[in-house]
């Protein structure tokens, strides 16, 4: 069965392949993975800045999907549901990565403290500049509220509509643009010094 | 309009999502206040950064662990049914199975002391275990003259006993079901 390999060409929908995938058609699952597994990287990386950690939670997304399968019903858009799953196992992460921080912060004595400086400092090679605004642009992704984060990320860096971002977070229209002016605000007040 | 209403309306305008009268507006209040163009001009870029930061992809052995990790919970799922008996772990089955045969007993323990004593064979078994029923059901073996004599008396109200069965045959009514 052939599935279609570009986003222009896909002979199935996602949800036509949810479907199929609901009614044993394995193949249908793997099709789903293949489309998916790296916008959903690339949401997650972002939200929590940590790639085996974003690996992980995508694994577990996609491993949620196998077994829960039958609970897609299609009144929703397949896209926003699966986001919804990684938000959520994103999220969870992310509040044991505070709480093993905190642990790790309250063991230590006021000299052993620790503090994160940049890897790289400003070069004159471009690559090496490259790699420093990628790391301020992080960090200050980062450093933004977990509901202005999930927002700005959704919609400035994985390009979603309105619409799919207020289903993903499950917050009204109207708070979801009101979240992505706030957190465009603040990122520009943060990353002044990258102009 | 103010500098938060200004504020909140940036992105709409970067986004023409302004309705005429409000984009009216917004450019009315940049052209008074000139900091202003510079601060759209500013999150209009970041906008730009954000959306030029560079794609990451799954490492490759991402569908390997996947396949592994359905396979590993597969098998712990169908390992599952074999260790329980109806839905029960072995420990909690025996355990269940014991209080069950423990209930069972108690239950006819008590049904046969509860249970009038009517058969013979449970006549026999009353007599030969239970001593104060043997006072009220069967003769005593050490007989004394006392009760020689009161056993004279009731022999002589056999008349009598017999009168009383037969008031009492009358008195028994017989109901159809």
């Amino acid at each position: 069965m052939s599935l279609g390999n570009n986003k222009s060409d896909f002979i199935y929908s996602d949800e036509q392949l949810i479907a199929q995938f609901q009614l044993g058609n394995e193949e249908a699952y793997i099709e789903l993975v293949k489309r998916y597994r790296d916008r959903l990287i690339n949401f997650v990386f972002q939200f929590l800045g940590d790639f085996e950690k974003a690996e992980d939670v995508v694994q577990d997304t996609m491993l949620k999907l196998y077994e829960k399968k039958h609970y897609y019903k299609e009144i929703a858009k397949f896209s926003t549901w699966l986001y919804t799953i990684a938000r959520n196992l994103a999220n969870t992460e992310l509040r044991k990565q505070k709480r093993r921080k905190t642990t790790l912060l309250s063991n230590m004595s006021k000299d052993e403290k620790e503090y994160e400086l940049p890897a790289v400092q400003p070069d004159t090679g471009s690559e090496i500049q490259n790699e420093y605004v990628e790391k301020q642009i992080q960090t200050a992704i980062h450093a933004l509220p977990e509901h202005f984060k999930t927002v700005i990320i959704l919609r400035d860096i994985q390009e979603l509509s309105y619409d799919d971002i207020s289903s993903i977070v499950d917050v009204p229209i109207g708070t979801v643009k009101s979240r992505i002016n706030r957190a465009r605000l603040q990122l520009q007040a943060d990353l002044k010094n990258l102009r | 309009m103010n500098r938060y209403q200004f504020e909140d309306l940036i992105s709409e305008y970067i986004e023409n999502n302004l309705s005429l009268k409000k984009r009216k507006e917004f450019e009315m209040y940049m052209q008074a206040h000139p900091e202003s163009v510079i601060k759209v001009d500013e999150v209009r870029q970041t906008m730009k950064i954000l959306n030029s930061i560079k794609k990451v992809s799954v490492s490759d052995n991402f569908n390997d662990e996947l396949i592994l990790k359905i396979k590993e919970k597969n098998n712990s799922d169908n390992f599952l049914p074999k260790q329980s008996l109806f839905g029960f772990k072995p420990i909690h089955a025996s355990m269940m199975t014991g209080l069950l045969i423990a209930l069972f007993f108690i239950s006819f323990q008590l049904i046969d002391t509860l249970s009038p004593v009517s058969s013979p064979k449970n006549n026999y078994l009353v007599e030969d275990s239970n001593p104060i029923f043997q006072d009220a059901n069967a003769p005593q073996k050490n007989l004394n003259l006392s009760n020689i004599s009161e056993m004279e008396d009731d022999s002589t109200n056999g008349d009598k006993s017999s009168n009383s069965k037969k008031d009492l045959s009358k008195k028994i009514h017989f109901v159809k079901d």
